[in-house]
């Protein structure tokens, strides 16, 4: 009886971690969805200077996550995104355009894909 | 790479946790469930051991769960003998009164040098002193002898030989084993007395045996 205590308990921990790694991650990428497309808008109403500080900001909140993030996803698709962020931050700053919305539409795939990876959709678990 | 030492010890202390989770039976004769989950455990523990940049509970959550399915399947085998042999298999008669049944030995693909192999490992060197023969759920091989094959039991020759009890270690490298003493009944003031009279210090033993009736057996250090 005790081993099926111990069972139950460990199921429990794993589904409370599982749950909270998707409430986590979901709403660290929708925030950064979000924040991006307001970065995108400022660009496209030519006030770059917003959109870069929109990006610092962005950039911020990623690193503070990123471990967090690292314990639930492959490092490297964590770290990919993070460099795009960095990568677009500059382009800001240095008022490329072009390579800011490219790189805009970049992070905002990368964020669709570790989103939907976590979702337990049958597309998914096959 | 210090990742990987780092992880490597943690995914052993995990296996390790796992296996005293899932019981004993784990490290004996496996079953079919057992023997699935020992291999997924090992193979699922292998992968974030080597890639760093997988993360960690990705190996872990998977052997929880197994470990998890192993222990419920266990508890439900125990209550349920039908689901016990739907999962493990029934144990297969392959020689009954002494006849080799051919065609169970067909179902499990077992020739006839398996066959002999098995016996002999249980020391039967000839099919005719075999009255049954049963292959287990975990595949090993059970054995009755024919009555007239048999040894015969102290019982049967009315002997009485002296109940001496299990043997057990009571000195391990210098170290007194309490749990020993208990299982044949001596205490550290036995042991003291018997280091005296031969003349050893506790320190200097390599082993020394003892059982219930005070027999005893010391083996120095080289």
């Amino acid at each position: 009886m005790k081993r099926i205590w111990i069972v139950l308990i460990m199921l429990f921990a794993v589904i409370g971690l599982c749950c909270y790694e998707f409430i986590f991650s979901n709403s660290l990428i929708v925030q950064t969805e979000n924040k991006l497309s307001e970065a995108n808008n400022a660009a496209q109403e030519n006030n770059i200077n917003k959109a870069y500080s929109i990006c610092e900001g962005i950039y911020n909140n990623w690193r503070n996550h990123q471990k967090t993030m690292n314990i639930f996803y492959y490092h490297d698709s964590v770290e990919n995104v993070g460099q795009s962020i960095a990568l677009m931050s500059e382009y800001a700053k240095y008022k490329d355009y072009v390579h800011f919305y490219a790189e805009n539409k970049k992070i905002g795939e990368q964020l669709s894909v570790l989103k939907s990876a976590e979702l337990p959709s049958i597309d998914n678990i096959l | 790479m210090i990742i990987s030492v780092i992880r490597t010890f943690l995914l052993y202390i995990m296996i390790i946790l796992a296996v005293r989770i899932m019981g004993k039976r784990q490290i004996s004769e496996l079953q079919t469930s057992e023997l699935v989950v020992t291999l997924l455990i090992s193979d699922i523990a292998a992968i974030p051991m080597q890639n760093t940049s997988q993360p960690l509970v990705s190996g872990l959550i998977p052997i929880f769960i197994l470990i998890f399915c192993e222990v419920v399947l266990s508890v439900i085998m125990m209550s349920s003998s039908k689901f016990r042999g739907f999962v493990c298999g029934k144990p297969l008669i392959v020689i009954e009164d002494g006849r080799i049944d051919q065609k169970e030995m067909k179902r499990l693909r077992m020739s006839t040098e398996d066959l002999s192999e098995q016996l002999r490992q249980l020391d039967v060197f000839s099919l005719s002193d075999v009255q049954y023969a049963i292959v287990e759920t975990n595949g090993k091989m059970s054995v009755l002898k024919k009555p007239e094959k048999l040894q015969p039991t102290n019982e049967q020759l009315n002997v009485t030989p002296p109940n001496t009890g299990i043997e057990a270690v009571v000195i391990n490298n210098g170290t007194i084993s309490d749990q020993s003493l208990v299982l044949c009944e001596l205490d550290r003031d036995f042991i003291k007395k018997i280091l005296l009279n031969e003349n050893i210090k506790q320190e200097d033993v390599f082993i020394m045996t003892a059982n219930r009736t005070r027999q005893y057996q010391i083996i120095k250090k080289g």
